[in-house]
């Protein structure tokens, strides 16, 4: 059992935050969201040479590419660095979002140049034919309405990255959440004490990092599952999300309330986490879909447990 | 990364549910009910384990044990727990009481005790919590004071797990009045047969033998019942409770329960509300969380870095995952949660005994309370 992720994914990730941090952080996407410039973010990017990853083929790289994912989440980075590393270049897309029907993709409009299609997480694959501008609102504000060209099979390594990877850009963002609330409440002091001080404010922290903390185990289990092919991976992907939306919700709520006010602004980096997280959060499914994803899933893959099948082959299906 | 049990994990998890298969009856839901032979089955199977080596396999090998690693020791919890523990009351002996002794015993307690609790001869108890003493263990009144040749013991425990069977108290003193509440605490290893010692059951919800009180009227120790030194007790169980890190495996029964109710409940599973389904499917997700908190810790105590916050955050989710699961599985039964006692009903007993008991989760072994104490002041920390 080793349930760390490789030194070389955990270096690669640090040479990302450092290069990002210096390059702007989250102004990067104060900076697109005004104007759609992401030409640093691109040319960082560039630099750093992670479109050589291939996350699908090669195990190590997966590692890596979950590692760079969490990091861009950290600085709520404006460019889709996880549907670019669960994508397949060689079969005709440079990046793989998951959506159905009439589709909203984040961060599509910024990257005319790459060749985006989609998947239904159900084995099917559509390019993109069309890329509208995009939304400019409050909580998509580099969302856009794309039309969709036939769907035909897709490729089910990708279409498990296209779910997992974004997971990890989410746990990013809750980094720099669970970071900056423990700040506030050592810094901010109301009553002659810091916030830190009050027990009310100390329990909730308690329960959020505990949940924070189950959630990145998970996502870590979920990664290995999806690279190994393990014979759940196909509900384990909807479970990663389901705790994934949970999670996300207990930590920005948290990091709202421990903010108070000061956290809306958009001087203050949670304001833009939350609401750049808002796009992850609601696409393709939000968690009522997912949950019921998750449950429908289950009829068909077993949930591996202990005692479920798969990791152990050893269903005890009734007592004893 | 890898998350399957490595070939000496998986090669003793089936060998465990092996001998579960074949000494442990179907209908056996635990060694603490009302009828004697549940607790003699324990027994004799805690000596099978024993002669495998397997009750202890972590201790070393001078001791009894199989110098297995912590993941080994992992498993053989989350296989005990799932079937309703048929060790029995080994918890505490083979957990950290042991260790404890290894610890800071002498050579002739480690002779007396060590080789009797690999072999699972001996049930111990915890003198603990006291009536004013609970989440503030340090806040203790029961008496040790000295007599003669050593010290006589005056004073009162309560909530004391297993004490109507155990042979030996681990016994938390205060020897000394006018130190700081933390020092002047001294540990006795004392036998239950000593003269002086009532042990007064506590019906309660969670089943017989759980709750019990335990009065101590001039029940002489002497220098050879002291475990480590006098008025340093509090380290010992500081380090000794340390021992233990993730305690019982609660997600290792949630997992099999939930993993049979669909089979179990038969036709009834398809009318289940489509809410309540869902329900099951994210305890399941939180069941494998709560899981890999645990592989956590023991992945922080191979490599030494672990910390009292680590297992907190996994006490609280475990803990709470208990209840949840709990509430699931009682939603599931309908009218049957109400109550099921024929021998044919076995998964609702099961889930009336998990839901029982289950509501202590929160409490035992330092309340929820309290890890979030821990939890808060590591995370607080300012850095």
């Amino acid at each position: 059992m080793r349930t760390q992720l490789t030194q070389d994914a955990l270096e690669f990730a640090r040479v990302v935050d450092i290069a990002l941090r210096n390059a702007g952080g989250v102004d990067l996407a104060r900076r697109a969201e005004q104007d759609g410039d992401i030409a640093e973010v691109e040319r960082v990017l560039e630099q750093l040479g992670l479109w050589d990853l291939c996350a699908a083929s090669d195990a190590d790289d997966g590692e890596v590419a979950a590692a760079v994912c969490r990091a861009a989440g950290r600085v709520a980075l404006p460019y889709p660095v996880a549907e670019r590393l669960a994508a397949d270049p060689d079969a005709g897309y440079d990046a793989l979002a998951v959506a159905s029907g009439p589709a909203r993709v984040n961060l599509a409009s910024l990257t005319p140049g790459l060749r985006w299609a989609v998947c239904d997480g159900a084995g099917h694959r559509a390019p993109v034919t069309t890329t509208g501008p995009a939304l400019g609102t409050m909580l998509g504000p580099l969302v856009s309405e794309v039309e969709l060209g036939e769907w035909g099979p897709g490729d089910v390594r990708a279409e498990r990255l296209a779910l997992v990877l974004p997971c990890w850009t989410l746990l990013g963002m809750m980094d720099t959440t669970m970071e900056a609330t423990r700040r506030h409440l050592l810094d901010r002091h109301q009553f002659g004490q810091p916030l830190a001080a009050f027990q009310a404010l100390q329990f909730r922290m308690a329960d959020t990092a505990t949940s924070y903390q189950a959630y990145e185990e998970l996502a870590k289990y979920t990664l290995w599952s999806v690279l190994t092919d393990q014979p759940g991976a196909a509900v384990d992907v909807l479970s990663c999300r389901l705790a994934a939306l949970e999670t996300a919700e207990e930590v920005f709520r948290t990091g709202h309330q421990m903010h108070g006010a000061m956290g809306f602004c958009d001087e203050v980096d949670l304001s833009w986490l939350s609401r750049h997280g808002q796009a992850m959060r609601r696409l393709p499914w939000g968690r009522s879909q997912t949950r019921a994803r998750l449950l429908e899933a289950m009829a068909d893959t077993p949930f591996t447990g202990l005692y479920g099948d798969g990791l152990l082959n050893t269903a005890e299906a009734v007592l004893p | 990364m890898d998350f399957s049990d490595s070939e000496a994990a998986a090669s003793l998890r089936q060998e465990l549910r092996g001998l579960v298969r074949e000494h442990v009856p179907g209908t056996f839901l635990g060694a603490f009910t009302s009828d004697p032979q549940d607790l003699a089955l324990a027994q004799s199977f805690c000596r099978l384990l024993a002669e495998k080596h397997q009750l202890t396999p972590a201790w070393p090998v001078e001791y009894g044990g199989n110098a297995a690693s912590p993941w080994e020791q992992a498993v053989v919890r989350e296989e005990m727990w799932a079937h309703f523990e048929p060790r029995g009351a080994q918890y505490m002996g083979v957990n950290w009481v042991g260790p404890a002794i290894m610890r800071f015993g002498t050579d002739q307690q480690k002779e007396e005790h060590l080789g009797r609790i690999a072999g699972g001869e001996v049930i111990w108890c915890q003198g603990f919590s006291e009536p004013e003493a609970g989440s503030d263990l340090a806040s203790l009144r029961t008496a040790a004071i000295e007599d003669g040749d050593g010290w006589r013991v005056e004073g009162q425990k309560v909530w004391t797990s297993y004490a109507t069977m155990a042979d030996w108290c681990f016994l938390l003193t205060r020897t000394n009045r006018d130190a700081p509440k933390h020092r002047g605490i001294t540990v006795f290893l004392v036998p239950m047969d000593r003269a002086g010692i009532k042990v007064v059951p506590i019906k309660a919800m969670v089943g017989p033998h759980h709750l019990n009180e335990v009065f101590f009227e001039g029940v002489h120790v002497t220098g050879d019942d002291v475990l480590g030194e006098v008025d340093a007790g509090w380290n010992i169980v500081r380090e000794a409770l340390a021992f233990e890190r993730v305690g019982i495996a609660r997600y290792a029964r949630c997992d099999r329960l939930l993993n049979m109710a669909p089979a179990a409940l038969d036709d009834r599973w398809e009318t289940l509300p489509v809410e309540l389904k869902e329900r099951w499917a994210a305890a399941l997700v939180h069941v494998r969380q709560s899981r890999l908190l645990a592989y956590r810790v023991i992945q922080l105590v191979e490599t030494g870095e672990v910390d009292p916050a680590d297992t907190a955050a996994y006490r609280i989710a475990a803990t709470q995952t208990d209840q949840e699961v709990a509430e699931v599985l009682m939603d599931m039964l309908e009218e049957r949660a109400t109550g099921a006692s024929s021998r044919d009903q076995l998964f609702e007993r099961a889930v009336d005994d998990h839901w029982r008991y289950a509501q202590a989760a929160t409490v035992a072994s330092g309340s929820i309370e309290v890890q979030r104490l821990l939890l808060s002041r590591a995370l607080l920390k300012d850095r």
